[in-house]
């Protein structure tokens, strides 16, 4: 092999090393603030409704966010009408069923951070020149399979929080049938994910690229190891 | 300064078939030919341990240094 070719080839794994060194770092910015968002709503959710305040989060244009419309009937025992009210200030009975519906929300979102942190490592692993090993090979495996999870999941996670949630509230109902009885009833769990989708299909496509570049070096070694007898 | 096989000669010597060889170490004749025309990158220790106990003779019998 010539000096120029030992140089060329020197120069582009300095560069791919430079670029996965770069990309951890923005995964690792990506995830940390996926992760932020998912624990603070989370968190916030979860003090407004045991405190009885109603949530506001009004940013614009959040990163993501979860809502919740419903509302709760209270029967007193032996009373002929029922007291409708929105769900706003959360009944107790609400709270649980809330916090399950919140959780499945959530779900999509913490696990795309889970995902990222994942990338993150592995390109970690490239930028390190630890391109073939198994450990590297299985945080991008994990990193694919929580990104199909969130695509999947994220556009009926809005569905899928309001079934359980109100799984909850029938299963509570069915536990407490003394005295008074008061359920609640979600019209609708609303999830957004702004530009997550984005963020997802650009790390794919860097990752692709950098997966193909790798595959050429693994064909390399491969055909090498084919001429060992 | 290169490595280079001998083990053509080696098996001529011992008047050892490419096919029974082969079949003893449990690579393909193609394999071996190419081994014996020094055509591949690398032997592994257990081929080459094969081979000596098959050939009776040892690794420096089959790989030698041309200056």
């Amino acid at each position: 092999m010539s000096t120029f070719e030992t140089m060329g080839r020197n120069l582009r794994n300095a560069s791919l090393r430079a670029f996965c060194g770069a990309m951890a770092a923005a995964c690792a910015l990506a995830s940390l603030a996926m992760a932020f968002v998912m624990i603070g709503s989370f968190v916030a959710v979860t003090y407004a409704m045991t405190t009885g305040q109603n949530f506001q989060w009004n940013r614009t244009a959040p990163s993501a966010s979860v809502s919740v419309q419903g509302q709760s009937t209270t029967c007193a025992k032996g009373a002929t009408t029922c007291e409708t009210t929105p769900l706003k200030a959360f009944p107790v009975e609400a709270v649980a069923p809330s916090i399950v519906g919140f959780t499945v929300a959530f779900l999509p979102g913490a696990v795309l951070a889970y995902g990222l942190a994942e990338a993150c490592l592995c390109f970690f692993a490239f930028a390190r020149g630890r391109y073939l090993q198994r450990r590297t090979t299985a945080q991008l495996a994990r990193f694919a399979v929580a990104g199909l999870f969130f695509v999947v999941t994220a556009p009926m996670a809005g569905a899928l929080a309001k079934g359980a949630g109100e799984l909850t509230i029938k299963a509570i109902a069915l536990a407490s049938r003394d005295g008074g009885e008061t359920t609640a009833q979600f019209t609708a769990f609303t999830t957004t994910f702004t530009g997550a989708n984005g963020l997802l299909i650009g790390l794919y496509a860097v990752t692709l690229t950098v997966i193909a570049l790798i595959m050429a070096r693994a064909a390399t070694i491969a055909e090498d190891h084919a001429q060992i007898v | 300064m290169k490595v280079v096989v001998k083990l053509g000669v080696v098996m001529a010597d011992r008047n050892v078939r490419s096919k029974d060889l082969a079949a003893h170490v449990g690579i393909t004749e193609a394999n071996l030919s190419l081994l014996k025309q020094g055509k591949v990158k690398g032997v592994r220790f257990e081929t080459l341990e094969k081979i000596c106990a098959y050939l009776d003779c040892e690794p420096g019998d089959i790989l030698k240094i041309e200056r």
